[in-house]
């Protein structure tokens, strides 16, 4: 079959461009990205034809996917492992997701690391992320997955610390891959779990497929109860995903590239987490319990998240908890068991953030290296290209119709309402306002208003090169449209113009999902737009409405017609009036500081202990032992004089014993 | 002169003993006898080996117990019927295993010899190191 060549091929391409870039980059200088970056296009183009014919249900794939095996891995008694490649609609929405933003960000960095003097590592890099990122959603085994998600673990680790010489950006290379470490360790013991639960009903599987199959129709007697595996592995997804209490790690991955925040830490590593759990929702279905934790974390982080988005000045970390907020979301969409709808957020969020991302690196590109917003300000008609862009981007994820956000996001809190989770719901929509409102707040203080540019920058601000202005306007395009084509013709607009059917991506998710939906026992309510359905949906508009006119009010607007100057003494009496919440806002609800006294210094001091412990009581222990054998070595050795006659004398003795015991033992 | 004259009139004196010692326990038609006079060569072998530094003397001494077992074997053989011509083959093995060892046993004292240059057996300490 030709899709059992094209499918590796997917991989083998990055993989390719990688080892050579890393093998000889460092002789091709300013040209080290030709290679990268042609081989990520060509993967995109067949990964592209492996979506789509995969979505559009052509042969091999139909309904159920398409499964590969390359080789075997480990062939070892009942355990039996093959790399191999399992492509259904789910895979196929990850990899339009991941290749496309990919070779976007691969065709951005081209002018954005064009003054760096290494480019050679990062497109290296880059595409060793791109290897691991598509091997982790097309693998159809757990174990390859789990080498997959160390991966891109690794190239993240790399890409954060691109700039090594730089002390935070290493510290923070450092920090995001401990953090992760946590999480893969319940990842590493949930993958043990479902092994031995998978013996324990017969033959001992790894393959995805058929262990969730195993694990959820056979039901009974597992000897790890399902709920601990959908734990453990929801534990790996929070590492991953950089929910509560692991999403240290996330705001401090701003230290890498802009562009590898496009990539890895908005767009697409992040949303690893998010797959797994859809990719394993049987597992879910199954704990009802789990499901409810996996929701409860979600819309804690999204809420928390976004309560930091709201007062931080660095572009790129208000950017990186909007993204923590948004991937709380997801999770909460999961949890509520509404699948189809994270996944259509994740794909939404991917290229609306993927766009902010990369817009914020043109303006701080444009600004000379400057990220922090309250020296900036005016930008629109300095860079005209990035500040329309941005617009776009924060208007979809604002939850504006009819842009892309507007459309998932609404699709999850009705979801959530609908499945009887109303407190989701009314979390999320606190959530929706604050996202509106931190968002308009970056618009505000980056485009509009007066310049606060360092003057002697001020006259050097230019736009991008239009190899980076380019991948904007792309991206917006899917900013606008994606929500609208994926949902049609189903609700919230199907009815409305008289089309019938789930939605776009509804219906292709629904082979992947139906188990899961089935095991929860949930069924379909008709849409009603004119009726419940619609009240929900003009409560997500009116909320983000909320959220934008008072980021106008506080911090300014010129958008066509309307004009206000931003207000920041009312900024003052407001965060005045709350001054426990805002300074909680701003230092990141002590969360880092949390961390210091609970790993450093706690931590440190139990660790001292250890260490005197260690020191004092074991090793003693050991060398007592040892010093106490050697003492009485030496004593005894002089028994041993070497001298044949006292042995002699020992044997006689012995003889004369014996012989004499024997005497008196006879004579009795 | 003196200790040769001397020598030889103790060794008289205790061939002479011996005969009286085996008259007492019954004479020649005794195994009392027999195993008597096993047990006092046995008994002056064991002295020997334990006794004499010289390493020839104690291979002699080795030389005298094995004898003496052989002497009570051959005994037991001639007195007890059922015991028949076996008591005979292994009194011949054990001389032959006797003759083996007293080869092995004289050239491994003559290599040590050659090392220490002495023929005393207090004076090899190797073993103890």
């Amino acid at each position: 079959m030709i899709f059992d060549v094209l499918i590796p091929l997917i991989i083998a391409l990055p993989l390719a461009g990688f080892v050579f870039t890393a093998a000889v980059g460092r002789r091709l200088g300013p040209r080290a990205h030709l290679v990268p970056v042609w081989a990520v296009g060509i993967a995109w183009a067949i990964g592209m034809v492996v979506a789509f014919s995969s979505l559009t249900g052509a042969a091999p794939f139909g309904n159920e996917g398409h499964a590969t095996t390359l080789y075997e891995w480990i062939p070892s008694g009942t355990f039996h492992v093959d790399v191999g490649f399992f492509v259904d609609n789910l895979t196929a929405c990850l990899l339009i997701v991941v290749l496309t933003i990919g070779l976007l960000v691969h065709i951005y960095s081209i002018g954005y690391m064009a003054h760096d003097p290494s480019p050679w590592r990062f497109f290296a890099y880059l595409n060793l992320f791109m290897v691991s990122m598509l091997l982790l959603v097309l693998a159809d085994n757990f174990l390859v997955v789990f080498v997959a998600w160390e991966l891109v673990g690794l190239s993240s680790y790399l890409l954060i610390g691109f700039w090594k010489h730089k002390q935070s950006a290493a510290l923070a290379a450092k920090k995001a891959f401990i953090v992760n470490r946590v999480g893969d360790v319940g990842f590493a013991l949930g993958i043990m779990a479902i092994f031995v639960d998978t013996l324990s009903l017969g033959d001992g599987t790894l393959n995805i497929q058929q262990a969730l199959h195993a694990l959820t129709t056979e039901g009974a007697n597992l000897p790890i109860p399902i709920w601990v595996v959908a734990l453990l592995v929801f534990a790996g997804a929070m590492g991953k995903s950089a929910q509560f209490p692991l999403h240290v790690w996330l705001p401090d991955a701003m230290e890498g590239p802009t562009p590898v925040s496009a990539l890895i830490h908005a767009a697409t590593m992040v949303n690893a987490g998010v797959y797994l759990v859809a990719r394993t929702n049987p597992i879910f279905a199954s704990a009802p319990g789990s499901m409810a934790v996996v929701a409860s974390i979600g819309i804690f982080t999204a809420i928390l998240a976004a309560s930091i988005a709201m007062t931080q000045t660095d572009i790129k970390r208000v950017l990186a908890y909007s993204t923590l907020s948004q991937l709380g979301y997801m999770f909460a969409s999961l949890g509520v068991g509404a699948f189809a709808a994270a996944i259509f957020h994740l794909m939404t969020h991917g290229f609306f953030k993927g766009l902010l991302f990369l817009g914020s690196g043109s303006v701080i590109h444009a600004v000379h290296e400057e990220q922090d917003m309250r020296r900036m300000g005016g930008l629109a008609r300095r860079i005209p290209h990035t500040y329309r862009t941005m617009l776009i981007g924060s208007i979809a994820i604002a939850g504006i119709p009819p842009l892309a956000g507007f459309f998932s996001k609404d699709e999850i809190l009705g979801e959530a309402w609908k499945n009887g989770f109303q407190w989701v719901w009314a979390i999320g929509i606190v959530v929706a306002v604050m996202t509106a409102f931190y968002m308009f707040r970056l618009i505000g203080l980056t485009f509009w208003g007066e310049s606060r540019v360092d003057p002697a920058v001020e006259p050097h601000i230019h736009e991008s090169p239009a190899v980076m202005t380019t991948p904007l306007w792309i991206l917006a395009v899917p900013s606008v449209l994606l929500g609208l084509v994926l949902s049609l013709p189903g609700p919230p607009l199907g009815p409305l113009l008289g089309l019938q059917g789930p939605g776009l991506l509804a219906g292709w998710l629904e082979p992947v999902f139906e188990h899961g939906t089935e095991l929860l026992g949930r069924t379909e309510a008709e849409f009603q737009l004119f009726g419940f359905d619609g009240a929900l949906l003009g409560a997500s508009v009116a909320v983000a409405v909320i959220g934008v006119l008072a980021a106008w009010r506080l911090f300014g607007v010129n958008l066509w017609r309307f004009r206000r100057n931003p207000d920041p003494e009312r900024v003052r009496t407001l965060t005045a009036r709350v001054p426990f919440l805002y300074r909680a806002s701003l230092n990141k609800w002590w969360f880092d500081d949390l961390n210091h006294l609970l790993f450093m210094v706690i931590g440190g001091r139990i660790a001292a202990f250890l260490w005197w412990f260690d020191r004092r009581v074991v090793d003693d222990t050991v060398n007592d032992i040892a010093t106490t054998t050697v003492g009485a070595g030496k004593e005894l050795r002089r028994v041993q004089t070497g001298r044949v006659q006292n042995y002699a004398l020992g044997i006689a003795v012995g003889l004369i014993v014996m012989a004499g015991s024997f005497l008196v033992l006879a004579a009795r | 002169m003196i200790r040769v004259i001397l020598g030889s009139v103790l060794a008289g004196a205790f061939i002479v003993g011996l005969g009286l010692i085996g008259l007492a326990a019954g004479g020649s038609r005794s195994l009392n006898a027999y195993l008597t006079l096993s047990g006092i060569l046995f008994a002056i072998g064991m002295f020997g080996f334990l006794a004499r530094r010289n390493a020839i003397s104690m291979l002699m001494a080795i030389e005298l117990m094995l004898n003496a077992v052989n002497l009570s074997i051959i005994g037991f053989a001639s007195f007890d019927e059922k015991l028949g011509p076996s008591g005979s083959v292994i009194a011949l093995l054990v001389m032959a295993v006797a003759a083996g060892e007293a080869t092995v046993g004289l050239s491994i004292i003559l290599a040590i010899y050659r090392n220490k240059k002495t023929p005393l057996v207090d004076e090899y300490d190797a073993m103890s190191q």
